[in-house]
């Protein structure tokens, strides 16, 4: 038993080292022509190489720019999502007092022709009414996504579910009503400010 | 290539170092040109690799959004006449705890929707990745519906706010849970 356990592992042995020493010669033979070419003509070797090596760092360097565009344009429209969610609860919440106020408070984070829109919307259209029924809102972002069709490199498109509370007079009851808005970002100046706010 | 033969670098302007000299720094050049080419191409192939999985990763959101929306539209497009075919379709984008529960109330599922006459037509009016990592994914869908039943015959408007989890499976993207977000 033992006997022919090891004559099987010597043909084994055999057979495992021939294989292995003939891979070993295929795969070292353009090593060995390399070497045999740079005893001869190393120049040629060596501006082979240094070819190879500027080629390689270009090609490098181009791949590690994309995926860096790349992961810069995620981290960017995450950016414009989680903007688009804090101005959107800041500019849907007030109250009788706090209402005139909402434009001077947000309005660095908008741009000025929704800046100049959603003034006169406000004045004109909200304060009055939360005067004359004293409604205070409160409004929450439950939930947000980026819209990929919709948005380009300047540009972001963020859909929010938002909650508003809203509560009339001193002891009225709180009514919740949900609504899905479309946020428009846009990118000036590496900062990300509400272009457009849309109910769905 | 101003390559020099080999016999006019022992006899020529280089002659001047000795042979050996002149061999050792080829050696040594070569050393460090083999050594630079191997980190310049495992830059390569990192840069190529990270590449190719972040474009990746963006076709993959986009695809997960497309078959949220599909979702999204089979399970508000229900009709009396088709309710079989409607539930099959369902169950084949599902998977996990959605596709569960559908399989186990099929028959209260059909019952209920031919009992009461449902026709119920919906229409995506906007969709949004919330996030797609690890074979996961979780789309936000604002779904317009008109819904006729045999309580209003002349159709009734809904809105849904739908949050849709999915997963990556055989490389299609299955909803695994569907919430109505109140």
């Amino acid at each position: 038993m033992d006997m022919t356990d090891t004559a099987q592992q010597e043909a084994a042995d055999v057979g495992g080292r021939t294989v292995a020493a003939r891979i070993r010669g295929a795969a070292t033979a353009p090593l060995r022509l390399v070497r045999r070419r740079f005893e001869h003509r190393p120049r040629q070797v060596l501006a082979g190489l240094t070819v190879a090596v500027t080629v390689c760092a270009v090609i490098a360097g181009g791949l590690w720019t994309l995926a860096f565009v790349d992961a810069a344009s995620r981290a960017d429209r995450t950016d414009a999502v989680d903007a688009a969610e804090r101005i959107t609860a800041a500019l849907l919440s007030y109250d009788p007092q706090s209402v005139h106020g909402v434009v001077e408070r947000v309005g660095g984070e908008l741009t000025p022709e929704f800046r100049a829109d959603y003034g006169v919307l406000l004045s004109e259209v909200v304060a009055p009414a939360t005067a004359e029924q004293q409604v205070t809102t409160e409004a929450q972002v439950v939930e947000s996504a980026f819209v990929p069709e919709e948005s380009r490199d300047d540009r972001v498109v963020a859909l929010l579910f938002v909650n508003q509370t809203t509560r009339a007079g001193e002891d009225g009851a709180p009514r919740v009503a949900g609504s899905r808005v479309e946020v428009t970002m846009n990118n000036v100046g590496s900062r990300w400010l509400v272009a457009s706010i849309t109910p769905v | 290539m101003t390559e020099v033969p080999d016999g006019t670098e022992h006899s020529g302007p280089l002659a001047a170092n000795p042979p050996h000299g002149a061999g050792r720094r080829h050696r040594r050049a070569a050393l460090a040109l083999t050594l630079v080419l191997g980190i310049a191409l495992a830059a390569a192939v990192a840069g190529g690799i990270t590449a190719v999985g972040s474009s990746a990763a963006d076709r993959d959101g986009n695809e997960a959004v497309a078959a949220a929306r599909q979702v999204a539209l089979d399970l508000t497009s229900v009709k009396a006449a088709t309710a079989e075919a409607d539930l099959q379709r369902l169950l084949a984008n599902s998977t996990g705890e959605f596709h569960d529960e559908f399989v186990e109330r099929r028959q209260a599922f059909v019952g209920i929707v031919r009992r009461a006459r449902v026709d119920s037509t919906g229409e995506v009016v906007a969709a949004g990745l919330d996030f797609e990592r690890d074979g996961t994914a979780h789309v936000l869908v604002a779904v317009h519906s008109t819904v006729r039943n045999s309580a209003a015959e002349q159709g009734e408007p809904r809105d849904y706010r739908l949050g849709i989890s999915l997963k990556h499976v055989d490389g299609r993207w299955l909803a695994s849970k569907v919430d109505f977000v109140a």
